[in-house]
């Protein structure tokens, strides 16, 4: 979707570097906007229970359970033992998507991060100097653009040995240009204000003009795609499980998804099959509505008039 | 607006660097495909034939798959082979890559054109009706439920549709392209044809429903935007019925990012195509793509994906086009 | 961050693996086993020899074994680390229930002679042993049934001792097919559906004359049966093409296509084909056309026949109607497996094809049952019913169609879309017994789930640590979470469904972990402090 309105962000804001009031800027967004202030509890609940997934989870996800009979307890309805059932082997459901929560957590965070980092440093280095460094930069960036994510991640992945950590490099390696994009469109207006001539003249390097004056400015803007990141993440890496690309041994969502759909119940079995995406559905708005809010204060005219 | 020659130079001049861009990029995947398969572990060639054949007949097939060719060799035969759209013999099915290609491309054609019109007919409309309603209970509603939809993973949508209406309601059928048992004709009498017709309804209306709120958000906040523009209260001074102003300026000028998104979605649609064929055992191009690979027919999996790419990269190039066409102020630069 | 995301990971696997060990502490001057290379399939592939391989885990972690699962997809890379590099320590291997492999020549020369341990031969486990390959050579050239019944038996015995495969579950064939539409179907035994008699077989109740048969593949990859080199495409080449003899019912090798076989002496073979046998675009079936045949895919190195055809020399027309074959070495299987196995082409179609492996061969012309009607690629196969031939089918034809995936096919089978599943889930066949316009079917059936060990590595090598993991090996859980029951426990290679080879002698090993420890403690192995297994000093 943010693919859909990069034309239109990016008008920067005049101030000068940020120097204090960190807490009310960071605030700001979900003032008065309950959809927000709702997303943002989704994502701290995400990120808790992410971190103590362990801790959380009443049943090892890959333990089977067995009835009083000393058979499996397979595909069990929802009951108070088990909240979302059993699977076809008659593993914890609900465990599953608690041991999951840790995955996505992990894949969305790190590909954001990574395709920040990237994205803002070609951006910078593309925008502030300009000339044959940015016409190479952004040819590489476009290049990089015109990738079909998926279709080429299942390639890659086949080929490869399938990792999560593959899958990390993979869409880090393929997300950044959108970042890029942004950031070097804002560097662009950026480098003709006066206090970078201030900078300039007062005899700072490239350096120190690029990361302590410009990068603070751009920082909200390449945040912004970074919680894009996460939501693309985990969908992404939803999509190349559920294709069965992704690395059986670890417990995400999209497996989850994948293991109901090879188990041939994904029809009938709605214990298992719908938690799992309402999950994925659950954190990715939270994600898309807090980006969002940071996309409006940053660029007020989009907000809802 | 104003059109000079100066300026139709530019243009022409921007089209041009757009279109080198677009084969820079195929250029770029197909070397990567190529990197990629010759890297893969194990040797591609015993998928081909039985191991247990003698080491000459596995010196033959490598022959005949210009495997024993020293690398560059290969590179510059595989970059030639894809310039004269010759991808080789499947190594499953002993026929030509493309007799293999060529009606799953249709298929995911027929599949994917409809699905992207209605997307568009819903949203386009669902989205101008929010922005002229803008902050009602129905746009409140509708924006959310297009903000949760398009969060969902397509394919886990596609089997909550098919669960409900086909194997609870019965409305359609829960899969495939043609009822079994028809026998084989031309492919303008299968499009044409209700049966098959009833077997598209279902993915196409997942498939508009999931890709509409992407024109449906767009169209919303063009709107809004050209409706807290300044030349719309201009218009109004000069007393045109507020009706007029919208279906106006505002449709027109929302017009932009709406028609450079069509060409972009329509690309991102195609990528999907492996999520959606898979599920609704679609005979389509990414169906195709994910069967090759996961029967090690490198031959159709290479091609499969530099189809699906090129339609991608093609997509991206129009909506460019599209966009350096429409908006007054791209500079061509 | 990433201490957490390995936490995550050796948590899970130690669960998975029933791992209740801490690590590091080594003891003093003992070596520990080295991690063991456990080879299966990809999930989405086989979802059941996966989990097979993670029960196996859970069974052989508890002797102190450190087990690497390493799933991988097929064909490739799987058939090569099988068949030629032997990258493993223990392979799962799924083997399909097959009527051509009742005869004991592929679960015994085929599997565990020395000549078949070299790069691309069925001996994946690497067994050499000159004293059973004496044996093993000897049964193939015995045309006495009674006599090569002895030694098969004999040799069952000995693969028991020594442990080169570790038959997990002799598995039943699930399969389901719509009594409303269709009745009495020809069941064989060991495969039921999975063979071409019982759709022949298959009688119309009612208006519905073309049986519907639903499969999980996407497409058929070729019906070029030179070509064909899996189990999966070969089985829809039976339908069109004819073979000289045939696997009956209960198993028992019949005349089909000949009236009579001729042993002319150990290395010759005359047969004498039938009268008014016809190909399906009217010419008659000759002794030419059948000499050509295996001429032809002796020749052409046609991969699913290779071993089969290895003795054979040539074969000639000597008569109109009588076709002789010289082998290399006298080779009992020949009438009981080779002449049903291989395909009879029209000589008049193939005789121009120099490069087999580009023709695509639509439309297939046979001699079969059914005659080849149409291929929509990636949708449907259609045969129809070939009036002229001497054991005509009972209905109109066969549909085959591809579902892309098992659910779709099953979900079709509920929906009364199709007539036939011939793969179903163990669990799935509890539900189907709930349908009243569905027969279930469940026969015993000559594959398997098996634990090939690779005794080219250490310490599978030794014979003891084998017996030891014979016994830590949890058949009984195999059989009743994966297959429901459905099935036997394994012990033969040739599995008790084959009952006129199977040795009943031979019989499972139990789930004993203490006798497995004392197996290995007797053998020299050692345990550290924390556990983990050592090799003898």
């Amino acid at each position: 979707m943010a693919e859909l309105s990069v034309g239109e962000s990016g008008s920067p804001s005049a101030k000068s570097p940020a120097t204090s009031g960190t807490w009310r800027r960071l605030w700001s967004p979900f003032a008065g906007r309950p959809l927000a202030i709702a997303s943002l509890v989704i994502l701290v609940v995400f990120v808790l229970v992410g971190i103590f997934a362990p801790w959380l989870a009443p049943f090892d996800p890959m333990e089977k359970n067995f009835g009083p009979d000393g058979r499996l307890d397979r595909l069990a309805t929802p009951s108070f033992s088990h909240l979302f059932g059993t699977t076809l082997y008659a593993r914890d459901v609900f465990s599953q998507i608690i041991v999951g929560t840790r995955t996505a957590l992990i894949v969305g965070v790190i590909t954001a991060v990574a395709m920040t980092v990237i994205g803002l440093n070609v951006g910078l280095v593309a925008g502030y100097f300009g000339g044959w460094v940015d016409s190479l930069l952004m040819r590489m960036t476009d290049v990089v653009f015109g990738v079909p994510i998926l279709p080429f991640a299942i390639v890659a992945l086949s080929l490869l040995e399938p990792s999560t950590w593959g899958i990390i490099a993979l869409m880090s390696a393929l997300f950044w240009p959108i970042t890029a994009r942004v950031v070097r469109a804002q560097v662009l207006s950026l480098r003709e204000r006066p206090f970078i001539d201030a900078a300039r003249i007062s005899g700072a390097g490239h350096m120190r003009i690029l990361y302590k004056h410009i990068a603070p400015n751009v920082m909200p803007q390449a945040f912004i795609h970074g919680v894009f990141g996460v939501a693309w993440a985990i969908t992404t890496e939803a999509s190349i499980n559920f294709l069965g690309f992704g690395d059986p041994f670890t417990m995400s969502w999209g497996t989850i998804i994948y293991d109901v759909f090879t188990s041939m119940v994904s029809y009938t079995a709605w214990w298992w099959f719908l938690p799992p995406g309402l999950c994925i559905i659950l954190v990715v708005t939270a994600a898309y509505f807090i980006g969002q809010a940071f996309e409006e204060i940053a660029n007020p005219r989009l907000k809802a008039r | 607006m104003k059109a000079t020659s100066a300026s139709s130079a530019k243009i022409r001049g921007y089209f041009l660097r757009r279109l080198g861009l677009s084969l820079l990029t195929i250029f770029f995947l197909a070397s990567v495909m190529f990197a990629l398969f010759r890297l893969l572990p194990g040797d591609p060639t015993m998928t081909v034939i039985s191991p247990a054949l003698s080491p000459e007949v596995q010196e033959e097939v490598k022959r005949r798959f210009g495997l024993d060719q020293p690398i560059l060799v290969q590179y510059g035969d595989y970059l030639w082979s894809l310039v004269t759209l010759d991808f080789g013999v499947s190594f499953n099915r002993g026929i030509d890559v493309t007799r293999v290609l060529g009606p799953a491309l249709a298929n995911t054609i027929v599949l994917m054109l409809p699905s992207l019109v209605l997307a568009y007919v819903l949203g386009v409309g669902l989205g101008a009706l929010a922005a002229w309603k803008r902050n009602s209970r129905f746009d409140r509603t509708l924006t959310a439920v297009a903000m949760i939809f398009r969060s969902a993973p397509i394919f886990w949508i596609c089997i909550i549709f098919i669960a409900f209406f086909a194997v609870r309601l019965d409305l359609f059928p829960t899969g495939h392209m043609r009822t079994p048992g028809t026998p084989p004709s031309s492919l303008l009498s299968t499009y044409f044809s209700l049966d098959f017709l009833h077997h598209l309804l279902l993915p196409m209306i997942v498939m508009a429903v999931y890709y509409g709120c992407y024109p449906l958000l767009v169209m919303r906040t063009a709107m809004l935007e050209v409706l807290g523009d300044d030349f719309i209260d201009l218009s109004k001074a000069k007393g045109l019925s507020e009706r007029r102003i919208v279906f106006g300026h505002a449709l027109r000028a929302s017009l932009l990012p709406i028609a450079t998104s069509v060409s972009l979605l329509g690309a991102y649609v195609v990528a999907g195509s492996v999520l959606v064929e898979t599920v609704f055992s679609w005979p389509g191009l990414g169906r195709l793509m994910v069967q090759a690979i996961a029967d090690s027919d490198y031959p159709v999996a290479q091609a499969s994906f530099l189809l699906i790419a090129v339609l991608v990269v093609v997509g991206n190039l129009v909506s460019d086009l599209l966009y350096g066409l429409l908006d007054p102020r791209v500079r061509y630069g | 961050m990433s201490s957490a995301w390995k936490g995550l990971r050796s948590s899970a696997a130690a669960a998975a693996l029933g791992l209740g060990l801490a690590l590091g502490g080594t003891s003093a001057s003992a070596e520990p086993v080295e991690e063991l290379v456990l080879l299966t399939w990809a999930k989405a592939q086989f979802p059941v020899e996966y989990e097979a391989a993670i029960l196996l885990a859970e069974g052989w972690s508890q002797l102190g074994l450190e087990l690497d699962i390493q799933p991988a997809n097929f064909p490739n890379p799987l058939i090569e680390r099988v068949f030629v590099k032997r990258d493993f320590d223990a392979a799962l291997i799924n083997f399909t229930a097959q009527l051509q492999r009742l005869d004991p020549e592929f679960y015994t020369y085929n599997a565990f002679h020395s000549d078949r341990a070299a790069e691309g031969g069925w001996n994946f486990a690497g067994l050499t042993d000159p004293e059973l390959d004496k044996l093993l050579e000897a049964q193939r050239a015995e045309y006495d049934f009674d006599k090569r019944k002895a030694m098969v038996a004999d040799i069952q015995s000995q693969l028991n001792d020594k442990n080169p495969w570790l038959v997990m579950v002799n598995f039943d064939e699930l399969q389901a097919y719509n009594s409303d539409n269709f009745k009495d179907p020809v069941l064989p035994k060991v495969s039921g559906f999975r063979d071409a008699v019982a759709f022949f077989t298959l009688k119309p109740t009612g208006e519905r004359k073309v049986v519907r048969w639903g499969v999980p593949m996407s497409d058929l990859k070729t019906i070029n049966p030179v070509i064909a080199s899996e189990s999966s495409q070969v089985r829809l080449v039976y339908l069109i093409y004819d073979t000289l003899m045939k696997i009956g019912p209960n198993t028992e090798p019949q005349l089909w296509m000949i009236t009579e076989i001729t042993p002319i002496d150990d290395t010759t073979i005359e047969v004498t084909l039938r009268d008014g046998l016809t190909f399906h675009d009217g010419k008659p079936v000759t002794a030419e056309d059948v000499a050509f045949t295996f001429n032809y895919m002796k020749e052409k190195k046609a991969a699913y026949y290779t071993s089969t055809l290895e003795q054979l020399e040539r074969a000639e027309a000597v008569a109109p109607n009588k076709v002789r074959f010289t082998l290399a070495a006298p080779y009992a299987p020949f009438t009981t497996q080779t002449l049903a196995m291989v395909p009879i082409l029209p000589m008049h179609v193939w005789s121009g094809i120099e490069d087999p492996s580009t023709f695509e061969n639509v439309p297939a012309v046979g001699s079969g049952p059914y005659q080849f009607d149409y291929w929509t690629k990636g949708r449907e196969f259609k045969v129809s019913r070939f009036a002229d031939h001497f054991q005509p089918a009972d209905n109109d034809g066969l549909l085959v169609i591809f579902f892309g995936t098992a659910e779709a096919a099953y979900t079709a089978l509920t929906r009364q879309d199709i007539d036939v599943v011939d793969k179903v889930l163990p669990y799935q066949l509890i539900e189907l017994e709930g349908l009243d316009f569905i027969t279930p079917v469940s026969v015993p059936s000559n594959g398997s789930i098996t634990v090939v060990l690779n005794l080219r590595n250490a310490p599978m090598d030794d014979p003891a640590f084998r017996e030891a993991l014979s016994l830590a090996t949890p058949r009984q859980r195999a059989l009743m979470e994966l297959f429901e029951g459905y099935g036997t426990l394994g012990a033969s290679v040739i599995g008790p469904a084959n009952e006129y080879w199977h040795e009943p002698g031979v019989t499972a090993d139990p789930y004993d972990i203490e006798a497995a420890r004392k197996v290995l403690e007797e053998a020299g192995y050692s345990w550290s402090d924390d556990g983990r297994l050592q090799l003898p000093q």
